[in-house]
């Protein structure tokens, strides 16, 4: 067994080329498709961060009595949703527009009574979307409410442009992961084909079917290894810049997050379980062949 | 057939008094392991030299480094080629070719040894040592089937003939 594990090591040292660029296909292949899965993953942490930054106002009727407005007034409060409630009454919202258009004073021609109306601006927790469109029909049930504004309709179009930025970006990674699946067939196909007469001679001498094909698979192990490792290095360096450089400008804040713990775990698995199956398949079919041939 | 590479349509064989024409294909390395073949194309392995050529095959079945390196110097010794430890294929004779391919069919000790037209690409000089070889062999205890159409050498070492005849054998 060690034999044929330091045998599948040793076509390291006399394939190098053949491993080399291998090595340097699968590692930009496997880098290719964990950017667009962090690509994926920080969107959707983007689009949370966004939607709980996003102000929604909730504008009071100048009709409504004092136990209507005491009735919202509770209900806004006692809402799990929000992490921040201000209430702004019709002067202060006034003085803050007279602030913002003192240097436009042709704005401010002909208004003589304040037609602004008291409001509420309101931020949530999760900006979840869901939260958002349920509490804004809980509270057009209110008497005391004259018109919501939750901006709900634009962070529908950037769910739906995610939504498809998703499809696409999951077919792109199902097609990188074909192409390696494909290196690593030829790959093993090249490899027993350069080391034809020494199969057939372990075929001669009586080596059984696992002895044949383990020195493949811990190459094929091995190669993956390796191009993991600098896959995933690669990537969490690319993170780690865009995250000193560039997640300021994006949005105050906000930090690109590398894999979890969990996700990393399955990542590495799935690669040696694709690579270990693939090399398998391959070095079976090799050897079914070169019988065939003889 | 009698190396199960192929299995006949019809009729039984029988190796060491077990049917391999059932045989499980998990159990053929076993039945492989107590068969040497030699081939009249040598199959050596050019990229090594003489003594890793058999070195490489002892390792394979599993022999200890120190224990392979003394048996391959013995089965070198054994066939006179020790002198040419470090060449490699392509700096041999044929006939040395050949006695380098006998060698390694001897490693895993096999009760058989297929030859199949271990002499066809010899001179007759060379065919003769190659035959002797495998004398020895079979002097040593083991079955030597060898295939050949050269008559001339099968009158110089007699042994039972089995002549195979437009598809029938004739003894």
């Amino acid at each position: 067994m060690l034999y044929f594990i330091t045998d599948g090591a040793s076509n390291f040292i006399y394939n190098k080329l053949l491993h080399f660029l291998s090595a340097a296909i699968i590692t930009f292949a496997l880098f290719f498709m964990l950017i667009l899965f962090l690509t994926l993953k920080n969107s959707d942490n983007l689009i949370i961060h966004l939607e709980s930054e996003i102000p929604s106002y909730i504008y009071i009727s100048e009709t409504a009595d004092s136990t209507e407005k005491q009735k919202l007034k509770v209900f806004i409060n006692s809402s799990h949703f929000l992490k921040k409630i201000n209430f702004i009454t019709k002067n202060e919202a006034l003085n803050e527009f007279k602030n913002e258009a003192a240097n436009f004073p042709e704005l401010l021609e002909g208004i003589n009574e304040n037609p602004l109306p008291d409001y509420y601006e309101i931020l949530f927790k999760t900006g979840q979307i869901k939260e958002r469109v349920a509490l804004k029909n809980e509270l057009a049930a209110f008497t005391a409410v004259e018109s919501l504004e939750f901006g709900e309709e634009n962070l529908i179009k950037l769910i739906n442009i995610r939504y498809w930025l998703n499809r696409i970006f999951i077919s792109v990674m199902i097609f990188s992961g074909t192409i390696i699946i494909f290196i690593i067939y030829c790959f093993i196909n090249l490899l027993a084909y350069s080391q034809k007469n020494e199969l057939e001679i372990k075929k001669l001498i009586g080596v059984s079917k696992i002895g044949l094909c383990l020195p493949f698979i811990f190459s094929s192990f091995l190669l993956f290894t390796i191009s993991t490792g600098l896959a995933l290095a690669l990537s969490r360096s690319l993170l780690l810049f865009c995250n000193n450089n560039a997640a300021d400008l994006i949005m105050k804040g906000f930090k690109f997050q590398f894999l979890s713990n969990n996700e990393l775990t399955f990542f590495i698995s799935f690669i040696i379980a694709v690579s270990v199956i693939t090399a398998f398949f391959s070095i079976n079919k090799f050897l079914k062949y070169t019988n065939e041939e003889s | 057939m009698i190396f199960r590479e192929i299995i006949p349509t019809r009729g039984e064989i029988y190796v060491n008094n077990e049917n391999i024409s059932s045989l499980a294909d998990s159990k053929i390395p076993a039945l492989r392991r107590n068969i040497g073949v030699v081939f009249q194309d040598f199959k050596l392995l050019y990229n090594k030299n003489s003594f890793n050529n058999i070195y490489y095959v002892m390792r394979v079945i599993g022999v200890a480094k120190k224990e392979a390196t003394i048996k391959t110097e013995q089965i070198l010794k054994d066939i006179g080629l020790w002198y040419k430890r470090d060449s490699f294929p392509h700096y041999l004779s044929a006939g040395e070719q050949q006695r380098l391919s006998i060698a390694r069919a001897l490693v895993t000790n096999p009760s058989i040894i297929l030859a199949d037209e271990p002499t066809g690409n010899l001179d007759f000089e060379n065919s003769l040592k190659v035959l002797d070889l495998l004398k020895n062999i079979n002097f040593k205890g083991a079955t030597v089937i060898m295939a050949t159409h050269n008559l001339q050498l099968l009158q110089r070492h007699k042994a039972r003939i089995i002549k195979l005849s437009e598809g029938r054998l004739e003894t």
